[in-house]
């Protein structure tokens, strides 16, 4: 106790020049909302942001997406199926036990086999055959196949802690018992769809963080989050809405920063399953026998009719870059060959056609309304321009909790993918690939995509160690999934925030808000 | 009593509109009703363009000025929103369905409300105490919250909006008609039907309820404006209507998006439409109490 007033006086004397604060308080407003703080339940980027600062992981990715050293200071592929890696020496967790080469096996028998998980780590952990430790420093991963992508893949997985974790269930963590991490600040405060609270870790080992005290809180109205960084009430705001940009660009006391992202955002047509029914209807309202979108021309006619130059100038006001494919230009596995569809309504007609729709159809596109900036405004759009080609189509936006836990009951839905491999394994692993929970397939894939032929290319290229030889195989792969309509990409979205004048803080690729690394 | 074109009852009705007449602004709100009426009866033909039908509408046209032109040729009077609608023309439109909306669910409530009120008064005993148990249960949950709930679980429609507010609503008739019937009960001509052995439903609907008519017929006027009221935050809140049939709840609930970066007209309109149908109502609704309350008639 004594120590902390120590800590508060001593930083408010030291910032009395500039700002008559006593303790530094960080005040965050965050866009998405954080559904829990089990750090494997639910691989959405509002949870990882907060994962991210309580617990470490092996490697760490930094704001340009660069591979680096977290609690594993260097990891060697000592056969073509086995990883060996060296852990960080003298690291505590926020109790004060020691970390040990344990805690990571516990973590990586745990991390993908969460209950009720809405869209797990399954997929990262995929090529993981088993972990033993070796000594209580080192670690070795054997795979099933080779897996050259393994050191990346592991920057998503938070490790936990044994003796904390230990029979704990998501609901331990969301109550702060079991969120002992090895972090940058430690759990204090999780009110459910309000705020989470945060407090420094002053033993962390990475470099030194400045605000005693972290606050997220949610605000899921762009507009509300606008004011809220124009009053003074946070410091800092993540998404900020296109159409206020060019006024915080203006204002004195506000500072702007974006980076082109990793996000894609699509969308998924249902292709499997009987969920469709409910969202599908004949031209004149009539049951229909089959999925339309169970064909592939149907979905490439969907694709032809959208106008994504006129999206992305109209709607996003150029805070995102069009696209066929999902990811950045630049990025390993991007291809060159794959340009946004040209808008064509006579080309996506003659396809309905040949499908056997010349009346076209109805359909209904879900869409959540506090996940993705504009992204109703952007299905009504699409709603538009699907409507001329004669599938009549209905826009039901809905709030985030109630759509990802329906997820799997709509035919068309709007969705958004973090890529978070760095490439286009993610999209190809985890969604498009077939539902296969024993060989770490479809972990994400809730519109019942399946293609046999694709999973193998996929299994295939994510066995080569030569860089440039996955990336031929990857971008393959890219092209069967994007030739057979399996989702319809519109755009890649930039990342910005907005900060009150004095921070700063490197616009991340990956669109997560870290309170660790805004200094002032 | 059946003939309601006897010269007496014709007399009197011309007596009550001079006397209604008598407020110059009562008048303007009555002649604002019927103006926002007869635009949103025919509102298909005076609107520039069909603000629901996605085939009218283009997205390069969204987010134009007032008096910009649009890519079809007709100029976007008070401006377009963020999906090209004429503004003007979904502002029509949206009065539509908050007059369908506003007046569909009060006179549903109306209906059941007073059936309910009447019965249980007239019944008494036992029967009475716990039907008015039951109002007064409906009357305990906030408005918007069940409204919410019954909405969240039937999902979006004019036609869910219309059941979710007569479910919250009707409990207020059922008091107020239940409240009017005791007193009535106790006038002569009751007991005179009664001793009659008219039968019960005569003696409800033909005898009790035209002389309990007066306070329900003030509330009816008041409870549609607060349905039209409660339908727009409905659908601020995004639980009313669908995305693509905006109301012009949800018209400010999207224009209230761009408030901060200029686009002011998106919110400002529909809400000035709203006000003044709003204002309107009531105005003629606080006339109508003036008149039917015999307490305030006095003064």
């Amino acid at each position: 106790m004594t120590l902390r007033v120590y800590v508060f006086a001593l930083a408010s004397a030291l910032s009395l020049v500039s700002h008559p604060v006593v303790g530094k308080d960080l005040t965050i407003g965050l866009s998405g909302t954080v559904t829990s703080l089990d750090p494997h339940f639910y691989n959405a980027s509002p949870n990882n942001s907060i994962a991210m600062q309580v617990f470490d992981r092996l490697t760490e990715r930094t704001a340009e997406g660069q591979l680096v050293a977290g609690l594993a200071t260097k990891w060697e592929a000592v056969e073509e199926t086995t990883w060996r890696l060296t852990l960080r020496e003298g690291v505590k967790w926020h109790d004060g036990k020691t970390f040990t080469a344990d805690d990571v096996v516990f973590t990586l028998g745990r991390a993908g086999s969460v209950p009720n998980s809405p869209g797990g780590f399954g997929g990262f952990m995929r090529n993981i055959a088993s972990v033993k430790a070796d000594g209580d420093l080192a670690v070795v991963i054997t795979t099933k196949a080779p897996a050259p992508t393994l050191p990346g893949e592991l920057a998503n997985i938070a490790i936990v802690s044994r003796h904390a974790g230990e029979g704990a269930d998501t609901a331990d963590y969301n109550s702060g018992e079991a969120a002992i991490g090895t972090g940058a600040f430690r759990f204090s405060t999780f009110r459910q769809g309000i705020e989470v609270g945060l407090e420094r870790n002053p033993d962390w080992w990475g470099k030194k963080v400045v605000w005693d005290h972290a606050k997220y809180r949610m605000i899921s109205s762009a507009s509300a989050r606008t004011t809220a960084i124009l009053a003074g009430d946070v410091d800092i705001v993540d998404a900020p809405a296109a159409t206020d940009i060019a006024r915080f660009k203006s204002t004195e006391k506000l500072a702007f920063v974006s980076t082109p992202g990793l996000r894609v955002i699509y969308l998924a047509p249902s292709t499997s399953g009987d969920a469709w029914k409910a969202n599908v209807k004949g031209s004149n309202g009539e049951a229909l026998e089959a999925n339309p979108l169970a064909d592939p021309r149907v979905r490439n006619a969907l694709s032809a009719a959208i106008n994504r130059e006129g999206i992305v100038d109209k709607i996003m006001e150029g805070t995102a870059t069009a696209s066929g494919q999902w990811l950045p230009k630049g990025a390993f596995s991007y291809s060159a060959d794959i340009q946004p569809p040209k808008p064509d309504a006579v080309a996506a007609k003659k396809m309905l056609a040949d499908a056997g729709f010349p009346n076209g159809f109805q359909l209904t596109v879900h869409v959540p309304n506090d996940r993705y900036p504009n992204a109703p405004a952007v299905v009504q759009a699409v709603a538009q321009m699907w409507t001329r080609i004669g599938v009549k189509t209905n826009v039901e936006a809905l709030p985030w909790t109630t759509f990802s836990s329906r997820k799997s009951e709509f035919a068309m839905k709007l969705l958004g993918l973090g890529n978070a491999t760095y490439d286009a394994s993610s999209m190809l692993v985890n969604v498009l690939g077939t539902v296969d929970p024993k060989r770490g397939l479809g972990a994400a894939n809730d519109s019942g995509y399946s293609n046999p032929a694709l999973d193998e290319i996929v299994a295939n290229a994510m066995t080569i160690y030569d860089d440039k030889a996955r990336e031929t195989a990857l971008i393959e792969a890219v092209k069967i999934a994007v030739n057979d309509g399996a989702i319809i990409p519109l755009y890649q979205q930039s990342n910005a925030w907005v900060t009150r004048k004095g921070l700063s803080y490197a616009p991340r690729i990956d669109e997560r808000t870290l309170a660790k690394d805004i200094s002032e | 009593m059946q003939a309601i074109l006897s010269p007496t009852k014709f007399r009197s009705g011309m007596r009550f509109i001079r006397q209604f007449a008598q407020s110059p602004i009562a008048l303007a709100g009555l002649v604002l009703i019927i103006l926002i009426v007869l635009l949103a009866i025919f509102a298909p033909f005076i609107s520039p363009q069909n603000p629901y039908d996605l085939m009218q509408l283009d997205i390069m046209d969204g987010r134009m000025a007032p008096g910009t032109q649009s890519s079809a040729g007709f100029t976007f009077i008070i401006g377009s929103d963020d999906q090209g609608r004429d503004m003007l023309s979904a502002i029509f439109y949206g009065l539509r369905i908050s007059l369908i909306v506003g007046l569909g669910s009060a006179a549903l409530a109306f209906i059941i409300g007073t059936a309910f009120g009447l019965t249980a008064a007239y019944v008494g005993g036992k029967i009475e105490t716990t039907m008015m148990r039951i109002v007064d249960l409906q009357l305990s949950f906030p408005t918007i919250l069940s409204a919410l709930l019954i909405l969240a679980l039937l999902g979006k429609s004019v036609g869910n909006v219309v059941f979710a507010i007569v479910l919250v609503e009707w409990a207020t008739y059922a008091r107020t008609a239940r409240g009017a019937a005791l007193t009535e009960l106790r006038r002569e001509y009751v007991e005179a039907a009664r001793s009659l052995r008219l039968p019960h439903r005569n003696i409800l609907f033909r005898q009790l309820l035209p002389n309990c008519l007066s306070p329900l017929v003030v509330l009816l006027t008041m409870q549609v404006a607060r349905a039209i009221t409660l339908e727009a935050t409905l659908s601020f809140l995004g639980l009313g209507v669908p995305v693509t049939e905006p109301s012009l709840g949800l018209l400010i609930s999207s224009g209230y998006e761009f408030m901060l970066s200029g686009t002011y007209w998106i919110a400002l309109f529909p809400g000035i439409a709203l006000l003044v149908t709003i204002f309107a109502i009531n105005l003629v609704g606080d006339r109508l109490r003036q008149l039917l309350d015999p307490k305030a008639a006095q003064k």
